[in-house]
């Protein structure tokens, strides 16, 4: 496929993920806090009497940003002070160009890959440009002439490094059991399912076929090959994301608002939108990584295509199976972004030397443990399958 | 005798639970999402689970005992009950009444030409409708006073005049109070 058949994946991906979910996520920001506290949320704004539950609050928060007052501080590089918001948000918005949100479909003689970019070193992609964002971060906190905003600044820099060692770690372990780094390969073999008994038959055991070991059938997702580094990895990511409960570099109650306590209007604005835009793509690579990425589970692509064919021919069945996949990645991406708010509600933000802690004594050696504990399992499996 | 000292036993050493951190995280979250399914459940099914009021279209109902601005006891005929004595101006800790009293033919021999309270000073003590023998100065259940100038802040007795009814319970209240 040359590049020009990307332009318009690129396009519907980019609509839904800054257009449609950054927007909105102010949005599930208040209602959900709301919800989860008792109380209602945002729903004054409204066009003609239209409130449509709080839903234009986005759209109100686009216009005040957009027509506040931009101020530079006295002192502040002004280009870099422009210039940091920028590199902030637009890591987090193109780290999601390799993040498959479907299969591979043949319909009408096009093939459709629905991933913009299928790279080999998918995941390290992501790694490597999500740790550039932290240079908007450090940048902003340095241009503003601020000493609180230097704070923060350091602080971005300090647990943005923390973290990245037991992220890039814990993700190891996933590596290991999908031997790829292709996020669209970890997608396919997710689709398959594994007998959680099967290891008693072949032990010999038990004979072949017997109906209990066939019974519980789990679908290869990452989550249930690596359960720890799938929670190793959703802290450190969410570490990466800078919000509460790990909003250190913000520290309200210590360094007024950290790195961007200079900034206002959509400068302002495009820090918030970064970090809600970073939500969607955790969510999005957790998905692809742990969650089975699109796959419907004990559902394979060819099985559901094959299933579809009888009705509408095989065309169409593969349009049908393209929209079912695309629908489940995005609601396992809500499913997550709901848990991360969730955790963003509940849990009381840590000390700076707590974060520390957390990462360097808990994260890294976990993560390096899952390492060890993974490498030792494929070998005994692997004696036990031969 | 001495009294019996007792000494308070801290737990330093935290259970293996509280140092593991993640089982209680979990419990927190288990509340957390509780609380979001019951009031997003109560939401589609139309029973609001919340105790939010939304405040100027919605309004609770305050308490006999809430006092809000004062505000003047009107007769049948329009005419405040007051009588211009004076007691609640010298009763007023912030001297926020001002009373210009005159004098007529009618039966009740003197009224307030110009009765005015102003509200910037007001604290809603109270201590004016004590003081009033004729219950012509009465707290009302009004506290909506927020302007953009100092001028509205200033109430005149036109202002300020109210029916027994739109008093409500509030005379009933009062009497009760001060009978005591």
């Amino acid at each position: 496929m040359e590049v020009g058949a990307y332009v318009p994946v690129a396009l519907f991906l980019f609509a839904v993920i800054a257009l449609v979910f950054a927007p909105l996520m102010t949005w599930v920001e208040r209602k959900q806090s709301a919800l989860m506290q008792d109380r209602i949320g945002a729903n004054r704004a409204d066009i003609l009497g239209i409130k449509a539950i709080g839903l234009l609050h986005p759209i109100a928060d686009a216009i005040k940003m957009i027509t506040k007052e931009d101020t530079v501080p006295d002192g502040g590089d002004r280009l870099l002070h422009t210039l940091a918001p920028i590199i902030a948000t637009v890591p987090a918005m193109i780290s999601f160009a390799v993040i498959p949100y479907g299969g591979s479909y043949q319909a009408w003689g096009a093939e459709w890959d629905l991933v913009v970019a299928d790279l080999d070193y998918g995941v390290l992609y992501i790694f490597a440009v999500a740790s550039l964002a932290t240079y908007g971060n450090v940048l902003a906190g340095w241009a503003s002439n601020n000493n609180w905003g230097m704070l923060g600044g350091i602080r971005v820099a300090a647990q943005m490094i923390s973290y990245e060692v037991a992220m890039g770690v814990s993700a190891v372990g996933v590596f290991m059991i999908f031997g790829t780094l292709r996020l669209t390969d970890m997608g396919f073999a997710q689709q398959e399912t594994f007998r959680l008994l099967g290891f008693v038959e072949h032990l010999g055991w038990v004979g072949a076929g017997t109906w209990w070991v066939e019974l519980i059938k789990i679908p290869m997702w990452g989550i249930f090959l690596q359960p720890l580094a799938f929670f190793l990895f959703l802290t450190a990511l969410m570490a990466e994301n800078k919000r509460a409960p790990f909003d250190i570099p913000e520290g309200e109650s210590e360094i007024i608002a950290g790195y961007f306590i200079e900034y206002s209007g959509m400068k302002f604005g495009l820090f918030y939108m970064g970090e809600w835009v970073e939500v969607v793509v955790i969510s999005g690579l957790m998905t692809a990584m742990f969650l089975g990425g699109w796959s419907i589970p004990y559902l394979p692509d060819d099985v559901l295509v094959e299933f579809l064919r009888h009705g509408v021919g095989l065309n169409m069945a593969n349009v049908l199976a393209m929209i079912a996949h695309v629908a489940t990645f995005f609601l396992k991406v809500i499913v997550l972004i709901w848990f991360q708010q969730l955790i963003r509600w509940s849990v009381p933000r840590f000390r700076y030397d707590q974060v520390m802690n957390l990462g360097w004594k808990i994260l890294l050696p976990l993560s390096l443990a899952n390492i060890v504990i993974t490498g030792l399992g494929i070998l005994i499996i692997g004696e036990i399958m031969n | 005798m001495p009294g019996k000292v007792v000494r308070v036993r801290r737990r330093e050493r935290l259970g293996l639970a509280q140092r593991l951190y993640l089982p209680n995280i979990f419990v927190g979250l288990y509340v957390t999402a509780r609380h979001f399914f019951r009031n997003l459940w109560g939401y589609i099914v139309g029973r609001k689970r919340t105790f939010v009021v939304q405040y100027p279209e919605e309004q609770v109902d305050y308490p006999d005992a809430f006092r809000g601005h004062p505000v003047l006891v009107a007769l049948e005929n329009g005419e405040p009950k007051c009588v211009a004595c004076g007691l609640c101006e010298f009763a007023c800790p912030t001297d926020c009444i001002t009373i210009i009293p005159e004098e007529t033919d009618a039966a009740i021999e003197r009224y307030p030409r110009e009765f005015d309270i102003d509200m910037s000073r007001c604290m809603f003590c109270g201590l004016c409708e004590e003081a009033c023998p004729e219950e012509a100065i009465v707290m009302s259940r009004s506290v909506e006073l927020a302007t953009y100038e100092r001028e509205p802040m200033l109430l005149h007795k036109k202002d300020l005049l109210r029916t027994e009814e739109q008093l409500g319970r509030r005379i009933d209240y009062m009497r009760e109070e001060y009978a005591r």
